[in-house]
């Protein structure tokens, strides 16, 4: 760790470089996120933006540069480390990810129920709580393959927000959505 | 709400637009446009990649003063 949590920004990338083969796909990539700062990352397809997500996460690491995530040098912590560095940021995917096998209060419990094993009152207060936020209590026992493309989207962004995490990432929040489904979710988002 | 800090990936830059001119309205519990020259309460950035490299990284009113022929079509 090179800075202390309070001082470091949210994100920061220096000279950050990730090659497949002969494929270079980040070339010296270089941008910081402050606290409390919102960056929306653009690029046609190929251009490396969703590489992006997955370094900050620890996920893949870079052939060279620096990231900082929170603090921590996610290009050096032991894998250990990024467990509860990953704690800290909540993620929403494009394809929602939600578990099929599981009801739409057990997806959205899913990261308190690791912390705690049980499923009390304080978690199905939680629970309630985000999902009202995105207009969705009343799917608590339904099942993922019974709400829409658009719900489902809006069921992970409630997964998301349940430990009221330090950091968001979505990767393409309205990739694949209806233009008015599109501006739910954003309206969500904001 | 508590505040957080968000790197979204997206190709529709209107979604970002959005989230630059508007905010949530508390009492309405509803994202509403925010009056011409007004920007969201929290700083909004956008960063552009071309080929793998950044091309851009700035705020609402830069990306839009961009000279930059690639940002100008990517924007128009």
């Amino acid at each position: 760790m090179t800075m202390t949590e309070n001082s470091a920004p949210a994100i920061l990338f220096e000279d950050v470089a990730l090659a497949f083969a002969e494929n270079e796909v980040l070339r010296r990539v270089s941008f910081r996120l402050a606290r409390g700062e919102t960056k929306a990352v653009f690029g046609v397809a190929g251009s490396g933006k969703s590489l992006i997500l997955k370094l900050a996460l620890g996920l893949i690491r870079p052939d060279s540069g620096r990231i900082l995530v929170l603090g921590q040098d996610v290009t050096q912590v032991r894998e250990e480390d990024l467990f509860e560095l990953r704690g800290k940021i909540g993620m929403v995917f494009q394809e929602s990810a939600l578990f099929d096998s599981l009801t739409v209060r057990e997806n959205v419990a899913y990261r308190l129920m690791e912390e705690h094993g049980i499923y009390d009152d304080d978690i199905d207060r939680r629970v309630r709580e985000v999902l009202r936020f995105v207009e969705l209590e009343h799917t608590l026992d339904l099942d993922p393959s019974e709400l829409s493309g658009g719900m489902r989207r809006r069921v992970a962004i409630a997964r998301a927000l349940i430990t009221q995490p330090e950091l968001l990432l979505y990767d393409s929040p309205t990739g694949g959505l209806d233009p008015v489904t599109s501006n739910l979710i954003i309206e969500l988002i904001v | 709400m508590y505040k957080t800090s968000a790197l979204m990936v997206t190709h529709r830059l209107q979604d970002a637009f959005t989230m630059a001119t508007h905010q949530f309205d508390k009492e309405t519990n509803r994202m509403v446009t925010l009056p011409p020259g007004r920007h969201c309460e929290g700083p909004m950035s956008f960063l552009i990649l071309r080929d793998g490299k950044v091309i851009f990284d700035g705020d609402l009113q830069a990306l839009a003063r961009s000279e930059d022929e690639y940002i100008k079509e990517y924007i128009s």
